[in-house]
This record gives structure tokens, sequence and C-alpha cells, in this order.
């Protein structure tokens, strides 16, 4: 499954008003929520946002990294299950944070390999195999504890993780500030990311340009498994505490935001995945701050979700 | 793919790939038949077909996208929908049951045309339309039941016939099931619309221009999938006795392995109605055993997961040698450029 965007020339024509008309949305929203719910207009409220929307724009972010070299992944939800099951696992039997910390990245890291190697190399369909890989690694998950919540003994250092500040910056924005800049500067400014984008959009082409669009792809699903990893590790943080179904909503959330990016921006990319990532969080921080139930909130996720998809595809077919 | 189509071979190698599904479905049925005291008796057997019918009509609507060259996610959470809907139909609004029946039948078609026509007409993506979908389906479903309670009440009698009655002595939702294989298998491989829909699979642009209206066709294949999912959806409505919200959720990943399973086994790497059959049969005989032998309900996942990988990387098996010496050959390329620009 490639990923057809047109990567040259999408500033132009209606591109560019779809642009501004998605931004009027958004301040539309802000606006609607700063009159109708009481203290969403606030620095605090708006602090608040960008912390929250740490994680899913960091699982996202990986996600980001497979859509443009051209696959699916479903399986990033159960990899930051077992990675955050794995932290927890190994820091409260061994008291060390950075151990587990590091185990449970290594543990992200492997699966993002796994994943990987049986969609590049072995050239396996890859929404089969991320199903499949999927379902192991949350039944995988299980093995740690049983299912239950691993909670003790995890020291007081491991909520600094999402809680945290650096003078004025929380320790999460801080992770994703360096990350986005990171990303950014890889497909903006970096060989490697102009060769993910060209085996997403023509992999015959990229081929013979000289692209190694297996090393691309397996990249592509590692940096993903990474991030989700660390994605799994902030909300057990966030939580102080470990748990199997950790992953199993960021599914929705992290298609959400790639594709509203992608709506916005006409392709899949960092900024965008960034702008999805705070409409979204907007949206959802203004929904909690309102007292809307939870199921609510999903529903207005999938129906954005579809707006945007479908916006999406008419500026593919024009 | 290195296949020969030269006729029938009765190699041993070939015997066994055509056979694999009953094979494999035999192995386990013996095994659990061993192992389980009270996997061999007329109850369990009926726990089997009644999950394995419920699975198997989620399965074959996912098979039928399949087929067309989509892929439906929204199957299981669009089942969970109209089972809710049709409880509150009749516990809530008092429903006669042929009404409420065709109302709540009517809504899951509504949905999946829908999703046909966003895919087929307006040239979304089927994997993410269908997640954004289902996630839509979860949301009316938990605002419906006020949080995910379950709906509970009176039922009538002809509605509960569904899932719990018996046609002879086959129960109800068993006869369901054998129904909407033989009618889809008929379909699928008797008529031009099952040919058809495996020409867009294959290739949608030759399948245009040889006069296939693809767009139809695949509006139709979500059409089919949305009325599978919803009547899976009222099985279990019925045979549970109230509107479960969860419930229909569980059946994705089972109902994906089940299908797929099905392309793994096939000798020509095609999604088909038996080759989903042997699924639903496999998976609901394990599933049921590792229970019985009271094995963590975990496994189920392991196990799922293993099954879907295990069949590509089989299915693979003569390529998975061709990865490597492709891998060898680039080095050594690359070795020898190396030395070249070297000299």
């Amino acid at each position: 499954m490639s990923t057809k965007t047109d990567d040259i020339g999408f500033t132009r024509g209606l591109g560019n008003r779809k642009r501004y008309l998605f931004f009027a949305a958004l301040a539309v929203i802000y606006i609607a929520f700063s009159v109708f719910v009481k203290g969403f207009f606030s620095w605090t409220a708006l602090g608040n946002i960008l912390v929250e929307i740490s994680i899913p724009s960091l699982v996202s972010l990986g996600l980001t990294f497979v859509i443009i070299s051209g696959n699916w992944d479903l399986s990033f939800g159960s990899v930051a299950g077992i990675a955050s099951m794995t932290t927890c696992y190994v820091t409260s039997i061994t008291g060390n944070m950075f151990l587990g910390i590091l185990s449970g990245l290594m543990v992200a890291l492997l699966a993002g390999i796994v994943n990987g190697a049986f969609v590049s190399y072995f050239g396996l369909s890859d929404v089969i195999i991320t199903i499949g890989t999927g379902s192991i690694y949350f039944g995988l998950s299980y093995l740690y504890s049983g299912g239950y919540h691993i909670h003790e003994n995890l020291g007081d250092s491991f909520g600094f993780l999402y809680a945290g500040s650096v003078g004025p910056f929380p320790v999460p924005t801080i992770l994703l500030g360096a990350i986005c800049l990171g990303a950014y500067i890889t497909f903006n400014r970096a060989k490697i990311g102009r060769a993910f984008y060209s085996t997403g959009l023509a992999r015959t082409a990229a081929i013979f340009s000289g692209v190694n669009t297996e090393f691309c792809k397996m990249l592509a699903f590692v940096i993903c498994g990474l991030l989700a990893g660390i994605g799994g590790i902030l909300t057990a943080s966030e939580n102080k505490s470990a748990w199997v179904l950790i992953g199993q909503d960021y599914l929705l959330t992290d298609y959400a935001i790639v594709f509203l990016g992608w709506a916005i921006f006409d392709k899949p990319s960092v900024i965008g995945t960034l702008v999805g990532a705070f409409f979204l969080g907007t949206i959802s921080t203004g929904f909690v701050m309102a007292g809307v139930p939870f199921y609510v909130r999903n529903l207005g996720t999938g129906a954005l979700l579809l707006i945007a998809i479908t916006i999406g595809a008419e500026r593919q077919e024009s | 793919m290195n296949k020969t189509h030269s006729g029938r071979s009765s190699s041993l190698p070939d015997l066994l790939k055509r056979y694999s599904g009953p094979i494999l479905i035999g192995a386990v049925f013996v095994l659990f038949s061993v192992e389980a005291e009270t996997f061999l008796t007329a109850f369990n057997m009926l726990q089997i077909v009644h999950h394995g019918s419920i699975l198997g009509l989620f399965s074959l609507g996912f098979t039928v996208t399949v087929i067309s060259g989509e892929i439906d996610l929204s199957f299981s959470n669009l089942g969970a929908l109209i089972g809710v809907l049709v409880a509150i139909f009749f516990v809530k609004a008092d429903f006669g049951v042929v009404v409420g029946l065709l109302t709540a039948t009517l809504f899951g078609i509504g949905i999946g045309a829908f999703n046909g026509y966003i895919i087929a007409y307006r040239g979304c993506k089927s994997l993410i339309t269908t997640i954004a979908m289902s996630s839509i389906c979860w949301g009316v479903t938990f605002m419906l039941t006020g949080g995910g309670d379950e709906v509970r009440g009176m039922m009538p009698d002809a509605f509960a016939f569904i899932g719990q009655g018996y046609v002879g002595i086959v129960p109800c939702s068993v006869f369901i099931f054998t129904l909407c294989y033989l009618i889809s298998f008929i379909i699928i491989t008797r008529l031009p619309f099952g040919h058809h829909l495996y020409a867009i699979g294959f290739n949608s642009e030759v399948a245009r221009a040889s006069g296939i209206n693809v767009r139809f066709l695949k509006f139709i294949a979500f059409v089919i999938s949305g009325f599978l999912s919803s009547v899976a959806g009222l099985i279990i409505t019925s045979r549970l006795g109230s509107g479960q919200p969860i419930v229909g959720a569980q059946f994705l990943l089972e109902g994906i392995a089940a299908a797929f399973f099905g392309v793994a086994i096939s000798t020509q790497d095609k999604p088909s109605v038996l080759g989903t059959l042997q699924g639903v049969l496999l998976l609901s005989i394990i599933f049921n055993g590792v229970t019985l032998l009271g094995l963590p309900l975990y496994l189920k996942n392991i196990i799922q997961g293993g099954i879907l990988v295990g069949a590509l990387v089989s299915k693979e098996a003569r390529t998975l040698v061709d990865v490597f010496y492709n891998l060898k050959m680039r080095i050594d390329k690359r070795h020898r450029e190396a030395v070249g620009s070297r000299s």
C-alpha cells in the first residue's frame, strides 16, 4: 500500500485555502470553548494542552515515519503496552528506574525490529503482520503480572518523567520538542528523510535512484516502535503504574492525528502531525473541562477523522 | 510468487499443502480430545459451534471486503452497536419482532453502505475509514447504553429463538451461519459477481478497463459486510438475552485471524469462503480447548497473533531463503563496487 500524495507543489492552489480553513476551524473551536467552558481561556489550560498532547504527538510522530515510508502499523499500541509493563516490572524488582526504562526501550526496539524485518526484508503484508505481532505483544505483556497493575516500589522519581519540569518547561514537552526537532531535521535537511518520502511515493523509482528502500521501511518501523515505547513509559509515569491496556486506545487517536496533519498539509509531515495533535488536544481538553463523557470524545474523534480523510481524499483526486 | 499451477500433482508436499487446513484442524481436535476430558461432549461441541457461528458471520463479511481488495475493520463494533440497538428497540421502544429486526439490520446495512460510499465513491483508504467508523460505532454504543451498561429486559420469544432455539436438531444460529456460508459460497465461486470481485481485488485498474463497475461492486462488498456483521450482532444479543456493548468488540482480532488464516492455507493466496470457514473452525476449537484446559486467557492473543504471523511466514517459506540469498547478493555487489571504485 503506497501513500499517494503529490509531494511537489503541494502548497499551491486549493491546498493553501484548505489549510486556512483548518486553522480557522481550530480558532473557532478554541474561541467556542473559551466562551462556553469556564477556565479554558487561560495560560494554565494552554499549558495543560501542551503537556497532554505530548504523548499522542510522540507516538503519532513514530507512526508518521511508517506512513511516510508507505506502510501501515497497527501494533504500536501493544508495543507501548509491553514497553511500559517491562519498564515498571524491572523498576519495581530492581528499584533502578534507569534500568527499567532502558529495558522497556530495548523491548520496544526489538518489537520494532521484528515488525520491520517481517515487512521490509520478508516482504509480508504490513497490515496482517502488524495485527498479528500486535496481538502477540499484547498477549506477552500479560506475562509480567498476569494482567494486574504494576505500581509497587516504583520510586518517587518515576513520576518525574511526566509530572516534573526543568525550569518552566515540563519534561514531556521538552522531550517532545527535542524529538520533533530531530524528526524535522531528518525529513527536511537530511538525505534519509527524502529517502523515506521517495520510498513511500514510488518504491520502484526509489530503488532505481539508489535508495535502500528495505532499510528505510525497517528504520521507520524501528523508530515507530521506539517512540511508541517512550509514549507507553510516559503514560505509565503519568499514572504511576502500568497495566496491559495502556496502549489500546492509541490506535484511533494517533491515526486521527496523522491523517488530520495529512489533510491540512496535503502530505504526512512532522509539522502536520504536531498541528493535528494540537487540534485534537484542544478538542479533547475542552471536552474534558466541559465534563463530556469519555465515549462522546471517542465519537467526536472518529467523526473528525472521517471528515479529515474525506477532505484529504478529495484533494488527491482533484 | 514461485508457484506452478501444473495440474494436480499428488506428491506429498503438495498434498500436505492443499489439505493443510483440514490436517491442522484435525490435529488440534485430536490433541484437545486427548488432553481435555470434557472436550468431546455434546454440550461442548454445541459451545464450539455457537461461538463459531458468530465468529464465522463476522469473518465472512470481512472476507468479502478483503476479496475486493479493501479491508473492513469496523465489523466488530458495528455488530456490537446493532446488538445493543435491537435490545433497545425491544426493551425500551416496544417494537414488534419483525419491525425491530428489520430496522436494526437496516441500520447495519446503512453503516456498511456509508463505509462503502466513502471508500468506493470518494476514494478514501478503507483501513483508516473503517477504523474511524469503528470508533464512531463504539461511541454511539456507549452513548446508547449510558456508558457501557448492558440493556436488560424482556425480549420477545421469537427473537430469543434466533440465538437459543433449534431448527430440528440444529441450533438456529448454526442454521443461519450455514445458510449465509452456502449462499456466499455460491455467489462468490459460481456467479459473475464473485469473479468480478476477485478481479477487482487482483487489479482494480484492469477490472475497470474490462468493463466491471469497480466502485459499485466495492460498495456492495461493504454493504454485505455490514449486513453479515449486524446479523452476528443480533445473534449475540439474542443468545445472551441482553444488549452487551463490549461482547461484539472482542471478535475483531479473531475475525481477522480466521480470514487471513484462510488466505494463508489456500494454494493460490486468495481469500475465500471455504478458507475462512476452516479458519473459523480452527480458531473456535483452539479457544474452546484453551479455556477447557484452564490455560491463561492471554494465550488466546498470543495464539491468534502466532497463527497470523506463522501462516504468512510459512506461506513465504521459499521466499525466506530467497531473502537471505538476495541479501547476500546485494552485500557481495556492494563489496565488488567498493573494490571496483577503489582500484
